[in-house]
């Protein structure tokens, strides 16, 4: 059996290897903030608004090939940790939403007009609590 | 599940950090198996068998129930 260290292999995630996928969300959030500004000043034409709604969509892919290539690569202790960050985070992000969701309907806090810029920030909090707690239990 | 990693380690002098790195997985990996609060995969624990040049039954032994 092969027992020679493989190079692709980066075992753990450093502070590096979120860069990349920090600045794609950024930009994605960026262009999709300056998107719903434009979007309330001014009327643009339909295929400009559909380029507007496209580009975040884009970006978000950046994103999405930089974090599944991260998990690829790390060692499988540290792909659990991150299965079970997100297996909190996920659920943690929905019940969140219903529960200000509900509150807000039932008059219990006024309306907060809170968008998906609320359920990005709440998933990617809840992401980094969750980390946090995984990596706990296996230290 | 109980092993003898630390243990055969310490035969071979070898820190945390050299085990994992010929095993390919980070320090981290190696002292959670080593304190059992974490069971590696079937062929992690294979590598490391074959790597100790030991039965993988000789390293992992499942804990009495």
């Amino acid at each position: 059996m092969n027992t020679k260290t493989d190079p692709q292999i980066e075992c753990a995630p450093d502070v590096g290897s979120w860069i990349a996928p920090t600045v794609w969300g950024l930009s994605a959030g960026l262009a999709a903030g300056a998107d719903t500004a434009l979007f309330a000043l001014y009327h643009l034409p339909l295929l400009l608004r559909v380029a507007m709604v496209l580009l975040p969509v884009l970006l978000s892919l950046g994103y999405i090939k930089c974090v599944v290539g991260m998990f690829r690569r790390v060692d499988e202790m540290h792909r659990r940790i991150q299965l079970e960050s997100l297996g909190f985070a996920f659920p943690a992000t929905a019940i969140l939403v219903m529960v200000l969701d509900l509150s807000e309907k039932a008059k219990v806090l006024p309306a907060l007009h809170l968008g998906w810029g609320l359920m990005v920030g709440a998933m990617c909090l809840l992401w980094g609590a969750g980390y946090a707690m995984a990596s706990r239990r296996y230290q | 599940m109980k092993n003898r990693l630390r243990e055969l380690r310490a035969e071979r002098d070898w820190s945390q950090r050299d085990l994992a790195e010929r095993l390919s997985v980070s320090r981290q990996t190696i002292n959670a198996i080593e304190t059992e609060k974490y069971d590696p995969s079937l062929p992690l624990a294979f590598k490391i068998a074959s790597l100790m040049g030991r039965p993988i039954e000789q390293i992992f032994t499942a804990e009495a129930p």
